[in-house]
């Protein structure tokens, strides 16, 4: 099972500091703020399709996380991936 | 040909008839009514506005009446039509011109969707436009009548236009709306300013509209590049104070200001992104209008080369 960008999702985004990403979701006509990690997340699903763990590693290295077992981190990560989720952004497959 | 042309008994009589075509930024306006404080209102406000040619195209066909009800006998009332249709029910007839105001706001935040249109207020100068967009209450119209009597072109009190193509805004200076103590504040701030007369029991209060500056009018045809977006908020006894504010914060908050960004789709994103990659954005409080002009003197565009968005999709 993996994580992958809802299908026919464009990923139309801007930002002018690497701390806040406005993300335009044109399956639901929605504009997002997201925070970096986040926008990391959909830009690493733009690539391909992740399980979690793969895409916590990837993660790690983007946001530079020093220890991409912490458990803390991974239940951010969850976190993170279920609220994407329910903003329609991203889907479990 | 302007409005100022015709003589008052001329302007009723024609207002009667046949309708006016009235010329406000890039909007053509087919105008009757039977009502005499709105064509007196015409006559004053809008003295400056050019007069297109009797049975043109007008993009919006607007008729101010008196519903022809028992009522009139009593309370008698105002009734907006547009394209014949009644839009708002009807108020006091008192109401009748800012109403006419209200309705001519209406007519282009309803039905202009070549432009992101955003609830704002927007001034120019030096060929730079700052956006000014805010809740009711923020002190956005008094603000935006002080600076234009002092120096700023008016580019409009309500509606920042903003043309899809090339992110330009489209001028829509029309008079502005001031209500309640705004209205004594601009009238002792500038003496000359020239006010219809004041409307009480509205739902907004109190208010009267101020006539947009002659010169104004005279370059509604002049697209402007966007310079600034700057939320103002008045605040009693506060110290001015202009804060940068995130550019993706501005985004959010400009599109929560907006009439038709959701409308638009993929296209009204586009459009907000390159609005605010092209503007310093900024909350501004105030409480003494001449700091605020002295605080707007001193904006300065964004440097060509400060460039920092990341962008996808544009």
């Amino acid at each position: 099972m993996e994580w992958r960008l809802t299908p026919s999702q464009a990923v139309s985004y801007c930002s002018w500091d690497d701390d806040e990403w406005v993300f335009y979701n044109n399956l639901s006509g929605d504009t997002h703020l997201l925070g970096s990690a986040a926008a990391q997340v959909l830009l690493e699903l733009r690539q391909s399709s992740l399980n979690a763990l793969h895409l916590t590693e990837a993660l790690a290295q983007r946001l530079q996380a020093e220890n991409v077992t912490d458990k803390e981190f991974s239940f951010q990560i969850d976190h993170l991936l279920n609220e994407l989720n329910t903003l329609g952004l991203i889907e479990f497959s | 040909m302007n409005v100022s042309a015709l003589t008052p008994s001329e302007l009723k009589l024609r207002l009667k008839t046949a309708g006016i075509y009235l010329q406000t930024g890039s909007f053509t306006t087919h105008l009757k009514t039977t009502i005499p404080s709105v064509a007196e209102g015409i006559g004053l406000l809008y003295a400056d506005y050019p007069l297109v040619e009797q049975d043109c195209f007008a993009d919006f066909h607007v008729n101010l009446t008196r519903p022809r009800n028992l009522r009139r006998w009593f309370k008698p009332q105002a009734l907006f039509l547009f394209d014949g249709n009644t839009i708002f029910k009807p108020l006091p007839l008192d109401q009748a011109f800012p109403m006419l105001e209200w309705g001519l706001n209406w007519c282009v935040s309803t039905h202009v969707n070549h432009c992101l249109m955003i609830h704002a207020a927007v001034v120019e100068k030096g060929g730079f436009a700052a956006i000014m967009p805010a809740p009711p209450g923020s002190g956005k119209s008094t603000l935006c009548a002080a600076l234009v009597n002092r120096g700023w072109r008016l580019l409009s009190d309500e509606l920042a236009l903003i043309r899809v193509s090339d992110g330009k805004l489209i001028p829509l200076p029309r008079p502005v709306s001031l209500k309640n103590e705004s209205i004594e504040i601009i009238r002792r701030y500038e003496p000359n300013a020239i006010f219809s007369r004041k409307v009480a029991d509205t739902i907004k209060g109190t208010v009267a509209h101020m006539k947009a500056p002659a010169d104004s009018i005279a370059r509604a045809a002049e697209a402007v590049q966007v310079a600034w977006v700057i939320f103002p908020k008045y605040q009693a006894g506060a110290t001015a104070c202009l804060e940068t504010l995130p550019q993706s914060r501005a985004f959010m908050r400009v599109a929560d200001n907006s009439f038709n960004y959701s409308l638009l789709g993929l296209q009204g994103f586009k459009a907000m992104t390159k609005l605010i990659d092209a503007s310093l954005c900024y909350d501004f409080t105030y409480s003494k209008l001449d700091d605020a002009i002295e605080i707007f003197g001193a904006l300065k565009p964004q440097a060509a080369n400060n460039n920092h968005m990341y962008a996808n999709e544009l």
